[in-house]
């Protein structure tokens, strides 16, 4: 078994990945907003596993040096830093265009109880550790809900609910 | 006449013989030809009740019976003896395990030589290095697979040797590149500029793949004369059941695959051995393991998890449906993940509707991504302190009382054995060339593998040439070390680990720590020779507070002795023979550690 939960640590180690957004700090609120919007493009389940691609929708260039973050969230706090699997850095993004990364996949623990777990996603410069404005909705910390995991069924059936989709492939609900 | 009993017997001994010998000339014929004849043929002997069969010595090309998930698959089999002296089986499926029993008692499988119709992992030369060391192209050898995804560590040998090359860890990779043809590129974690990686350099990789022999909730069962030749994933591993099985047995390489010029560098994708929550622990004896894939000899249990209790009643998250019998003991961890308590299991309910309220993610990934829960309501015969996040070991199923002796454990990147049984003993074994010896150790936070080891002996092994690996993260450093590392630090005292004797036991040559011991009591170090110790510097633990230059380092301990350990010709590594925190209690540490200068002194 060992070996086959391997092949899930790999992935699970993206997941755990303690990205250094997680020490970042609110943004001035006087920063300026980037005309970038990020959302989850694509959601599957099956089971207690289930795939998300992340994206973003690039409408002007970012500073350099900045990097993305995702939080798995329930009642504010930060059950785990995820990774978006989005190669290139932000400053690399061109304009006009929805970045996306590869599919993440993902299993959600039976140890957590039924309900909404928020996805935030977000980018922050880890010179400052500040967060950028982005577009969308902001949870007051310049997290942007990417989707909600609604979890129901004891933890076998997964949904995303929440911010809208960019891009072609719609999230099941 | 009368019909006396005597007679009765004869007539009837005679019937038998008749009726066997029908049997034994209707019984399914065994071909070559034919991938499932030769379980048919061993499922015919056992049901008319014969006590053996002897497989005819050849090459079998074996493939799972119709409704069968496995090669060849024995379910509730008892008092038999499959001969197979002299035979190979080829196992036609990568994703099937080869040979599997379950519910099985007393069972003997004598002989037999298992492969891989497809070698089950690969391997390729070092082309190019990313000048920024964030990737490695390498050129697949003829004749191995191509298809590398899902790969997870690649292992380095130099150009010429079968041997892991000295001071390179393993590097985990997550993705591969294909650029065309053979070439592949491995896209890895950051390799330090300090790695001594070059073109020309040679790595293996895993593959996708299955056990080998599998023994499962079996009990008295006895493998002798087996070999494995290139297993594809935990090589024999035993699970549940009352256990005290014997194992004699060789893992070593494969024959080179068709088309290839280059001979294995690997001889299997994981483990040589796994046992894990069996009630008796296994013996191994004069066996061979040589060039595996991830560890030599581990023996565990697991942990349960606690999702609330309350006085005596504790429900738990349970790692399987057997995790514990009425009557069993469980060892509490405590929030620091030393023992804190012990209780006896008085009833155990299931709570298949047990609705989660927990909003809150526990440091243990096993629970994470456990697929199928198993929620049980325990009794205890008192009340425990527990809360969501306690762990409970089971002391009745971790292995305890196992025995490895006169083994030879060798050439590979991971830790020769991981114990965290107790009642054990490890005498005669020589472990060479593997990234750390023996390991005692509780490991929570990953796997959930139980527990802390008490009453154990480990004498005249020889342990060497371990450590040579980077890893300055490790927290299991040493060549023998007996510890525990949780969120993050030592766990403090009294940890868990008592009672055990170090004796009689020669390492050569070992880099880094020796003899590294936390969160224990009542350990004995005594009459040990280190000859040549740390021939080279070291960074094994330095990120953990580990002095890898230090051939004893201690901390989180109490009574520990030392007695008549020699140290001679320690190589440039060396520093300090002990290294003790104010947390260690130790007996001995000036005088139960002498260096000895002169080299004729063995």
């Amino acid at each position: 078994m060992r070996l086959i939960l391997s092949l899930r640590m790999k992935l699970a180690t993206a997941l755990f990945l303690l990205l250094a957004g997680a020490s970042a700090q609110a943004a001035d609120p006087a920063d300026h907003v980037y005309d970038v919007a990020p959302s989850i493009v694509s959601f599957h389940s099956n089971g207690r596993g289930f795939s998300l691609v992340f994206g973003y929708d690039v409408r002007e260039k970012l500073p350099p040096g900045s990097c993305t973050f995702v939080h798995f969230t329930r009642d504010g706090d930060i059950l785990l830093y995820m990774g978006d699997s989005i190669e290139s850095s932000p400053e690399n993004w061109p304009v006009g265009q929805v970045i996306k990364g590869h599919t993440v996949w993902n299993h959600f623990p039976p140890v957590l109880a039924d309900g909404n777990y928020p996805i935030l996603v977000g980018i922050f410069t880890p010179v400052d550790g500040k967060r950028l404005l982005l577009k969308g909705i902001d949870d007051g910390q310049h997290r942007y809900v990417a989707g909600i995991l609604s979890v129901a069924d004891h933890g076998r059936k997964l949904s995303l609910i929440g911010a809208p989709p960019i891009g072609a492939d719609a999230p099941q609900k | 006449m009368h019909l006396t009993s005597r007679h009765a017997g004869w007539l009837i001994a005679g019937f038998l013989l008749i009726a066997n010998a029908a049997v034994a000339l209707c019984a399914p014929a065994i071909s070559i030809d034919d991938p499932v004849s030769v379980q048919h043929a061993i499922d015919a002997a056992y049901q008319s009740g014969q006590k053996s069969i002897k497989i005819p010595p050849g090459i079998y090309r074996i493939a799972p019976a119709a409704g069968h998930i496995d090669h060849l698959q024995f379910n509730e089999m008892h008092d038999f003896t499959i001969d197979a002296i002299g035979v190979t089986f080829i196992s036609t499926l990568a994703n099937r395990t080869s040979i599997s029993f379950k519910n099985c008692e007393n069972v003997t499988l004598r002989g037999a030589t298992l492969l891989r119709a497809k070698i089950p992992y690969s391997q390729g030369t070092v082309e190019a290095i990313d000048p920024a060391r964030w990737y490695v192209d390498v050129r697949v050898h003829a004749g191995y697979p191509t298809d590398c995804n899902g790969i997870g560590m690649l292992y380095t040998y130099a150009a010429g040797s079968r041997l892991p090359k000295t001071s390179v860890p393993m590097l985990f990779t997550g993705r591969a590149e294909h650029l065309g043809g053979d070439l592949v590129r491995m896209h890895t974690a950051h390799i330090d500029d300090k790695i001594p990686l070059v073109v020309g350099d040679r790595m293996a990789w895993r593959g996708p793949g299955a056990g080998d022999i599998s023994v499962n909730h079996c009990a008295r069962m006895r493998f002798e004369a087996v070999r494995i030749l290139g297993g594809a994933g935990f090589c024999i591993t035993e699970f549940g059941g009352d256990g005290g099985n014997y194992y004699n047995y060789t893992l070593s390489y494969p024959p080179k695959p068709d088309g290839a010029t280059e001979e294995p560098l690997l001889a299997s994708n994981a483990d040589a051995f796994h046992s894990n929550s069996v009630r008796t622990g296994p013996t191994l004896e004069n066996c061979l393991l040589e060039g595996m894939g991830d560890d030599g000899i581990p023996i565990h249990g697991w942990y349960a998890l606690v999702m609330e209790g309350q006085t005596n009643k504790v429900i738990i998250d349970a790692p399987s449906a057997d995790f514990c019998r009425v009557g069993d003991t469980l060892r509490v961890l405590g929030d620091n993940r030393s023992i804190t308590e012990t209780a006896k299991v008085t009833n155990i309910a299931n709570l298949d509707d047990y609705t989660v309220t927990n909003t809150k993610l526990v440091d243990c990934r096993f629970y994470m991504w456990q697929d199928q829960p198993f929620w049980r309501e325990i009794t205890l015969d008192h009340p425990v302190s527990v809360k969501f996040g306690s762990m409970l070991g089971n002391e009745n199923a971790v292995g305890s009382g196992f025995h490895i002796k006169n083994c030879t454990v060798r050439n590979s990147r991971t830790r020769a054995m991981l114990i965290k049984g107790s009642n054990g003993v490890i005498e005669g074994n020589t472990i060479d060339n593997t990234y750390a010896g023996i390991i005692v150790s509780p490991e929570v936070n990953v796997w959930a593998e139980a527990d802390y080891s008490r009453n154990l002996v480990i004498k005249n092994n020889t342990i060497r040439a371990t450590g040579s690996a980077s890893d300055p993260s490790s927290a299991q450093a040493g060549a023998l070390t007996i510890a525990a590392y949780e969120h993050d630090h030592f766990v403090p005292r009294p940890g868990g680990h008592n009672g055990i004797v170090v004796t009689g036991n020669r390492f050569e040559s070992n880099d880094g720590v020796n003899v590294e011991i936390t969160s224990a009591s009542d350990i004995t170090i005594r009459d040990n020779v280190f000859l040549t110790p740390m021939p080279q510097g070291s960074d094994r633990g330095s990120k953990v507070g580990i002095d890898p230059s230090s051939l004893f380092w201690l901390t989180e301990c109490d009574r520990v002795t030392l007695s008549g350990n020699r140290v001679i010709d320690p190589g440039q590594g060396f520093r300090s023979l002990i290294t003790a925190s104010p947390s260690a209690t130790v007996r001995g540490s000036t005088s139960g550690v002498t260096l000895v200068k002169d080299s004729s002194v063995h």
